[in-house]
């Protein structure tokens, strides 16, 4: 309407974008640039930052913590991920149908993206713990035998892989929309062909639901690699022995612990490189997968 | 019999939990190799007759007998039928020759066997060579024809089509008409086609059955609902230009009477018994379509184009009295 009227009250493509491209320059770009030029030195903070060259990347490939923490976080990607869009996209197909508590069943799995993280992490502290926690309970009442989520290495990133992969509110209600985008006609279509359910599943609703779930990945990829930081240092601190020590923990610890602002800088340019590099393997994994 | 519906009822839950009406004690059988039209206003019930047979609602009251067998609570895919739904319902993500055979292939037939099946139904349609497509790549026409390729690998004892041509161009309609005509007598496979375009109905049907507010209105050839309509809403509903209806007195009866007179029944001439001006003159398909304002109301009348009256002139209509039909004021159903 107001384009009709007149261009002397048009506003320029540009402006609009304004608040948001100021926002990227000074929250997003200043910072990695500084972290960028930061990179190449050594700096505490006190003095000025003193030109080192590829100093730190050498430091960094053969630092023992750094190559754990990278492990570690691939250990728990291998599960947490798939898991995390499984259940997403599993709880999306049943609780897209029309049932008596499916809507409390939708609230229910979208709930816990609601609490904040720091609260999540401290739930998962007492859900895990070995003296009073339930869940180490009910592995006991069953004969399992608790595993000592906060002790063992293997059972603390097993841990960690399922404060993850049940935070599934937000890929929960993509893959609900993306379900219930999916016209009604075609699965009348289906029934009327006579086609059973598992290959109604596999022939129609996945392959119409891939390309989202192959972005649900991506990004759960990333949120694990680049944001895997404040569960594991409330809940374990990167122990037992260094098991659960995920990239942003450590960075965080050089950074702010030993003050060591410009290794710090250098890891966090590797990691978002390798970042990267783990996306790009990733998609083309998918890419394979989902033709 | 093929398809045997027996007082069919369905009410749906509408707008504040209100009960809709779709359908109210519906008859309708359709004989083996019939091609059945049910026609009717948005509605009057027809789709929901339609997706009752494929078994997509079910009935709250009645009955659904196929090829002499009861399937009123049998699921569709144990029907066997084949549907063609409004929008089509393509699988986008397949390719033509797939969704053709996406439900030979759901039912277990072997790969080869329904790649062979799709090459003869996909050369019957004449899109052999779209094959490797998919549907977003397919005019309007192709689409249809893929639709009707994936119904005919069902190898159903019914053909049910829900007003398929509803999306498609005039000319692209007419065509399609007379090919799913010309399948229909090729498989001998009964047929159910709903659609709410008249001309349609009459130019395709066997029987045409004209639905109304859930109920069926009449059922007939349709040569016997055009000479003879039940009702005037059933007069009204076929025929392109509007019935002429006219209080019995006028027509120098008493009673509460209608009369009703087809546009090609009009005539004009001086000793005419309603008083016309004529207000329109409309080129129609080669004839002239008139216009004429009366005292009993707007009037209609057809006639060749070199016939047709000078704008605004003044004359009278008159009628063959053999050629009219006569309804009850109040109910509007068709008086002897």
């Amino acid at each position: 309407m107001s384009r009709a009227r007149g261009g002397s009250r048009q506003l320029p493509a540009g402006s609009l974008a304004a608040p948001y491209v100021a926002g990227l320059v000074v929250l997003l770009l200043v910072p990695t640039a500084a972290a960028a030029v930061l990179a190449v030195t050594e700096y505490y903070g006190f003095e000025p930052p003193r030109f080192t060259g590829l100093d730190n990347v050498r430091r960094a490939v053969s630092d023992e913590l750094f190559l754990t923490s990278l492990r570690n976080v691939a250990l728990v990607a291998v599960v947490a991920v798939p898991l995390r869009v499984l259940l997403a996209v599993g709880a999306a197909l049943v609780l897209a149908t029309r049932f008596r508590g499916a809507a409390a069943g939708r609230v229910a799995t979208y709930l816990p993206s609601v609490v904040p993280d720091a609260a999540w992490a401290l739930l998962w502290l007492w859900l895990l713990n070995p003296l009073y926690g339930p869940l180490p309970a009910v592995l006991r009442s069953v004969g399992v035998g608790a595993p000592g989520f906060l002790t063992d290495p293997t059972a603390a990133r097993v841990g960690i892989a399922l404060m993850f992969a049940l935070q599934v509110g937000e890929s929960f209600v993509v893959a609900l929309a993306a379900r219930r985008a999916i016209p009604e006609r075609l699965y009348e279509a289906a029934a009327v062909e006579s086609a059973r359910p598992s290959y109604v599943l596999r022939r129609l609703t996945l392959p119409l639901m891939a390309p989202l779930l192959g972005l649900l990945a991506l990004r759960d990829l990333v949120l694990l690699l680049q944001v895997s930081f404040l569960p594991v240092l409330l809940v374990t601190e990167g122990g037992p022995r260094d098991a659960t020590l995920t990239p942003p923990l450590y960075l965080y610890q050089r950074a702010f612990v030993y003050g060591e602002l410009g290794y710090a800088s250098a890891l966090s340019v590797l990691l978002l490189l390798l970042t990267a590099v783990a996306l790009a393997a990733q998609g083309l994994v998918l890419r394979r997968v989902l033709r | 019999m093929s398809l045997l519906v027996r007082g069919a009822a369905k009410a749906y839950r509408g707008r504040r939990r209100h009960p809709v009406v779709a359908l109210d004690g519906v008859d309708l059988t359709v004989g083996p190799g019939e091609l059945v039209v049910v026609v009717g206003p948005s509605g009057s019930g027809k789709s929901t007759l339609l997706r009752v047979v494929a078994g997509l609602e079910v009935l709250d009251a009645g009955s659904v007998h196929i090829d002499g067998t009861e399937v009123s609570s049998t699921p569709p895919g144990a029907r066997s039928v084949a549907m063609v739904f409004q929008d089509l319902a393509l699988f986008p993500h397949l390719t033509v020759a797939q969704n053709i055979g996406f439900g030979a292939r759901a039912r277990g037939a072997a790969a080869a066997d329904v790649a062979l099946a799709t090459a003869d139904a996909a050369h019957m349609l004449d899109i052999a060579g779209l094959l490797e497509r998919r549907p977003n790549e397919l005019s309007g026409g192709e689409r249809q024809r893929v639709a009707l390729a994936r119904a005919l690998l069902r190898d159903p004892a019914l053909f049910l089509l829900d007003e398929p041509l509803s999306g498609v161009d005039a000319e692209l309609r007419v065509r399609l008409r007379e090919e799913i005509r010309d399948l229909q007598r090729r498989t001998g496979v009964a047929m159910v086609h709903v659609t709410h375009d008249q001309t349609e109905a009459m130019a395709m049907a066997d029987r045409v059955v004209v639905m109304r507010a859930g109920r069926v209105e009449q059922a007939g050839t349709p040569v016997e609902v055009w000479e003879c309509p039940a009702s005037v809403f059933v007069a009204r509903l076929l025929g392109d230009v509007p019935l002429n209806l006219l209080p019995a007195h006028v027509a120098g009866e008493n009673g509460e009477h209608l009369v009703a007179v087809r546009a090609d029944d009009l005539r004009l001439a001086d000793d005419g018994v309603v008083a016309v001006r004529v207000v329109d003159v409309v080129l129609d398909a080669g004839a002239a379509v008139v216009r004429l304002e009366s005292t009993a109301g707007t009037l209609h009348a057809r006639m060749p184009w070199d016939q047709r009256p000078a704008l605004g002139a003044a004359s009278f209509a008159r009628w063959d009295t053999r050629r009219v039909h006569r309804f009850a004021a109040a109910s509007g159903e068709r008086l002897p």
